[in-house]
This record gives C-alpha cells, sequence and structure tokens, in this order.
C-alpha cells in the first residue's frame, strides 16, 4: 500500500490531502459525511482577531466551473474559535491547521501569539489575501515587503516546531514574493489563494456587491498547477501545498508531479461533502496503480523534462532562500 | 451514475453521532414528473431520506450530470415524503424552472438518477398543544406547507391556508389546501384568481377572523417583503411565527458560508448564521429582516 504520510518542516501528515481554509465550515457539518482522521490536516477557516459579524460580505454566485464570492466571510473572532471550535477539532484525530487573517500587523501577531499559549495546533496558515487598515491599499500577499512582515511576525510569535504556512496571493512578481516570505521564515507556501474576479449585476443587487471577490473552483486548476510548477522550478526545496480545484486523485496528482507535496481541497465539496476524503482514496489507488511506494517519490516528478515545458527555472535561486 | 457524488450511498458509521437522522448522500430515482401550474413537482425514489425529513426540511441536489460545470448544489424544500413502499420510500420537491439548475431538475425524466443530500436544515417546530394555526404560502415556497398541515391536523389543530402568488399559474396548491384546511384565501397581484393584493392583507384578515395563536409562513427569496410583512402582521396579532427564509444555497451543507442570514442569536445579541444549518426555518422574532438583502444572485 502506497504511503501517504508527507512532511511539512517539523509535522508529519498522516495524508498528503487536507481541507482548504474557508471550505469546510467549523469540521462539525463535514463530520457529518466523513471521517475526518482520514485527512492529512483540517484547515479552519481563516480566524480574524477580533469578531466580525455585523456585516453580510459573504455571498457567491456560480460561474462556469467556479464560483466568484466575496473574500471576506463573517468571523466569530479568535477567541469564540478558541472556545467553540478548536477543542472539539483537537479530539477528531485530525491535524488543525489554523489560518490566520487580519487587517493589521498586531492582529495577525496577538492572534499567533495567543494560539501559541494556547497549543495544540499543528500548523498555522497565514492568509495573505487581506488589505491593511493603515496599508497603501494593496493586497498584503501581492507585495513582498508586507508579505514577509505579515508571514516574519506570524513566524515570530509562533513556537518552534509548529509550521508556519503562508498562502500566497495573484498579484505582484510571484518569484520575488516567495522569495521574501521564505527569508521571513515560511516553513511552506500554500499556492494560491483565489485570484480576484467579479460579476457585474445586470439587474439590481449590486448593493451586496461591495468588496473584493475572488474566483473559487474547478476553473483555477490550470492556473495553479502553472504557478506550483513554476515555484518548485525555482526553489525545490521549498515545501509547496496546491488549492485550487483539485476535485479528483488524478487533479491532486497533477498537482504532485508539478512539485507540491500536498494538496487542499476546497470548493469541491460545496458539490460533494465527501470529496477530499476520495481525492485521498483515489490518490492511494493512482500511485498503487504506477508502482510508487511513497506519495514523496512522485513530488516534482512532472519535471524530469522541464524545457520541454516550456520552462526555464532562473538562473538564481536555485537554494532555498 | 449522473454526477460527482460517488456511489457509497451511506455516511460511514463512526462520522457523526446522529447519523441515523440523516443528513444522508444518496442517489435517488426519478419516480414520476407532473406539471403543477407553472412548476414542475417530482417525486424522487431516495433510501433514507423519507423516514426522516420533516417539514421544513430541504434537500440538496446535484444538478447539471457529469460533464456539467456548476460547482453546486440545489435546494429544495421538501414538499411531500412517503414512506417506503414496494419501489422505497419517495421525496416530492416542487421545481420553479427559472434558471439552469432547477430547468435541468425539471426535465429530468422518470427513472433517471439524481445525487441528492438530506434530510438538511432545521424543520417547522409543531405546537404542543392542539392550536389554531395560519398557514401563509407564497409561489412554489408554499410546498412544504401542506405536509406540515397534515401533522398539525393529527394533532388537532384547525389550519387556515393563505396562498399567494403574483399570477394564478405560479399558485401552487389550491386544490390540496382545499382537502387540508378548514378555510383557504387566495391572492395574487394581477387578481387573475382570488383576492388583488399579496398575502399580507388576507393573512391579516384570516388572523382576526380565526384568533389563530400560530403562524407559519414560507416565501421565495424574491417575494421576502411578503414574509416580513406577514411576520409582522403575526407579531401584531399576538401570534408565534415561524418563517421559511430562502436562500441562495451553494453547498446546503455548512461549508461554503454564502447562505448567511442576521438574526438574533442568545440574549438578543446580534448574529449572522448560515442558513442552511440554523434555517431554513426561523422563528419571525429572530430575523434581522431589515438587515436581509435582497436576492443578490439571478435565478439559479
Amino acid at each position: 500500500m502506497t504511503d501517504l504520510t508527507v512532511r511539512l518542516s517539523d509535522i508529519t501528515l498522516r495524508s498528503a490531502v487536507m481541507t482548504a481554509a474557508g471550505c469546510a465550515g467549523t469540521g462539525r457539518e463535514l463530520a457529518r459525511f466523513v471521517d475526518l482522521s482520514q485527512l492529512g490536516a483540517f484547515v479552519t477557516r481563516s480566524v480574524t482577531r477580533d469578531p466580525d459579524n455585523a456585516r453580510m460580505s459573504m455571498w457567491m454566485q456560480p460561474t462556469p466551473s467556479g464560483f466568484v464570492h466575496g473574500v471576506r466571510p463573517p468571523s466569530a473572532g479568535l477567541e469564540a474559535f478558541l472556545t467553540r471550535e478548536l477543542p472539539w477539532l483537537q479530539q477528531q484525530r485530525v491535524r488543525p491547521i489554523v489560518s490566520l487573517v487580519g487587517t493589521a500587523l498586531g492582529e495577525y501577531a496577538e492572534s499567533a501569539r495567543r494560539l501559541g499559549q494556547i497549543g495544540g495546533v499543528s500548523a498555522v496558515e497565514v492568509n495573505l489575501d487581506t488589505v491593511l487598515r493603515d496599508g497603501d491599499g494593496q493586497v498584503v500577499g501581492d507585495d513582498p515587503f508586507t508579505a514577509s512582515r505579515v508571514v516574519g511576525t506570524v513566524r515570530h510569535e509562533t513556537p518552534r516546531g509548529v509550521p508556519v504556512l503562508a498562502k500566497l496571493t495573484w498579484g505582484g512578481d510571484p518569484l520575488r514574493v516567495v522569495q521574501a516570505v521564505g527569508e521571513a521564515g515560511a516553513d511552506a507556501l500554500v499556492l494560491m489563494a483565489p485570484p480576484p474576479a467579479r460579476t457585474v449585476p445586470t439587474g439590481g443587487g449590486a448593493a451586496r456587491r461591495r468588496g473584493r471577490a475572488a474566483l473559487s473552483g474547478d476553473a483555477l486548476r490550470p492556473l495553479v498547477l502553472d504557478r506550483v510548477w513554476r515555484v518548485h522550478a525555482a526553489y525545490p526545496s521549498i515545501p509547496l501545498v496546491a488549492v485550487g480545484g483539485v476535485r479528483t486523485g488524478h487533479d491532486a496528482l497533477e498537482m504532485l508531479l508539478a512539485g507540491a507535496r500536498a494538496v487542499q481541497v476546497g470548493t469541491a465539496m460545496f458539490r460533494d461533502p465527501v470529496a477530499a476524503v476520495n481525492v485521498h482514496r483515489d490518490l492511494r489507488r493512482l500511485l498503487e496503480d504506477r508502482g510508487v511506494d511513497h506519495v514523496h517519490d512522485v513530488v516534482g516528478a512532472g519535471h524530469v523534462q522541464p524545457a520541454a515545458a516550456g520552462y526555464v527555472p532562473p538562473a538564481t535561486g536555485q537554494e532555498r532562500p | 451514475m449522473s454526477s460527482g457524488l460517488t456511489p457509497s450511498r451511506r455516511p460511514r458509521k463512526d462520522a457523526a453521532a446522529d447519523r441515523g437522522r440523516g443528513p444522508f448522500r444518496t442517489q435517488g430515482e426519478i419516480f414520476s414528473v407532473k406539471s403543477a401550474g407553472q412548476y414542475h413537482q417530482l417525486t424522487i425514489v431516495a433510501e433514507d431520506v423519507p423516514e426522516v425529513a420533516r417539514p421544513g426540511h430541504f434537500v440538496a441536489v446535484d444538478v447539471g450530470g457529469e460533464l456539467s460545470s456548476s460547482l453546486g448544489l440545489r435546494a429544495f424544500s421538501v414538499a411531500r415524503t412517503r414512506p417506503s413502499g414496494v419501489y422505497g420510500g419517495t421525496v416530492d420537491v416542487v421545481v420553479d424552472p427559472r434558471g439552469p439548475g432547477s430547468r435541468w431538475l425539471a426535465a429530468r425524466a422518470v427513472r433517471d438518477k439524481v445525487d441528492l443530500i438530506g434530510p438538511l436544515g432545521r424543520p417547522f417546530s409543531l405546537p404542543k398543544q392542539a392550536v389554531t394555526c395560519v398557514l401563509v404560502g407564497v409561489d412554489y415556497a408554499a410546498a412544504p406547507l401542506f405536509g406540515l398541515a397534515e401533522q398539525l391536523r393529527e394533532r388537532g389543530c384547525g389550519v387556515h391556508i393563505v396562498l399567494g402568488a403574483s399570477t394564478e399559474a405560479r399558485l401552487y396548491g389550491v386544490l390540496e389546501a382545499r382537502r387540508a384546511a378548514l378555510s383557504v384565501t387566495v391572492a395574487t397581484f394581477d387578481a387573475s384568481v382570488g383576492i388583488e393584493g399579496t398575502v399580507t392583507a388576507p393573512a391579516h384578515q384570516v388572523l382576526a377572523r380565526t384568533g389563530a395563536d400560530v403562524v407559519y409562513a414560507a416565501a421565495p427569496s424574491s417575494a421576502m417583503r411578503d414574509l416580513r410583512a406577514v411576520a409582522e402582521v403575526a407579531a401584531g396579532a399576538g401570534a408565534w411565527c415561524q418563517t421559511l427564509v430562502e436562500a441562495p444555497m451553494p453547498c446546503a451543507t455548512g461549508l461554503c458560508q454564502a447562505c448567511t442570514i442576521p438574526v438574533l442569536g442568545d440574549n438578543w445579541h446580534p448574529r449572522i448564521v448560515r442558513g442552511c444549518l440554523e434555517g431554513p426555518v426561523f422563528p419571525a422574532e429572530r430575523v434581522r429582516w431589515e438587515a436581509l438583502a435582497p436576492d443578490p444572485g439571478g435565478p439559479s
């Protein structure tokens, strides 16, 4: 039987398949349909330091092979998460990875510090798809400097042995951002946050569509594959977690061949809540069919003929920054 | 298999504490398709679901088939359930074919397979005593009220029904209502049948005439204003009111957070909850109607 365990910095995941942030509720909803312990990790909804419950910013509209949706759903805040959601998750024999988001550097810092005090968190995922209140209006992850400050702050406040994953965004120069957050201490990269997108209402309804929006779903898969491919080509030693449009075991295998060590399943669970567990099961079968003993053996294996695929890694940056 | 759900029909035995009550993922089979005005009423053979579904519950149907670029489910109120018979238990849903997903489902033929999840959500609560109830339904959203009426009558409750729609073809269940209720009042906006206008004024009159203690109301999201108005009428009459609030539910299982409903939670504190988990039925006084945005999306 193929070994699907993967190592992300200091932790070992039981499977290379986990849930994606914001797509699996609190875990209780999903547990009605699946055994969470089959997953490599459960990534939580993005948690803000303070409750952010007053607004109705979340909406979702189907588009071909995807959804366009508001970027920030309501959040009950870190304390509510720590009392109402995390203890339950910790009883489920699944590694909890907490996704953090904020609108100020200090919020990320306080949240990370508090999580560190509480303990029992397997890893922290830093959601960089946000705009800082006192910033220049740019998405944090699009700017190497701001992204590295946020990641560096969370890394500083997070105990050793608890990996910090940085979830990158689509703007800016991708390899510069990768290098910057790598130097700031990110232990792994999550590629990618949903790209900015838009729908334009043709008859009323505009009032609810304020704020940033993004695209999730199958439509992203080739775009994410390309990004994983390029980042892995440039920095083969950085652990990558692919997220965006993974719906089947085959999709996951593609991501692994491109260079991802693990995958997250998100939107696919909206159509079938069992999707993530099915990806795990089907990936194992695909690897067994190919006679692969360990999932690690296929990571980046698609790069064997990199020139044929049209990508030439930059001359510098062959080593991990 | 018509689409994304896999053949494993039941959740794992160790999945959830209350797994016996569902929700279940199952592959259903279309047993019959009837037209009802502008709507299509589908009877679907579905394992496990009919036994536990109650009025107000809904099912989420995977629409579009295997090659579809649609990634979400469509939620439909359970209109009727029949327990296991020769063909197995069935659930009825009433489909308004107004968007690509609902049109796809409405176009299914007998024996076609559909993947679905159900029952989902919180159903209507029933009164403990035999009280008088007014059931108010707009368009196809009235569908779950008839199963509800049956259960209320079994408890000895007097049932009065008010049905409304923009026009006669969009009314649902008038004949069935005449069989199920002590009185039936119909209102259409274009006065094609019954009283001219919305359900609000007739609901008010029936409440005053019957002195009912309980109001149940259901309306599509396009008629949210009527739902709110009925809730206010009920509050004015001192009646306890439950409302079935429709919201677009891309996943219907609590994962995507897109079906948010603003409510008053414990200690009347404002909260935002997921309509698919804590709804679709809410006590009317808990809904923050003023914060409930009008239906943002196109028809689905």
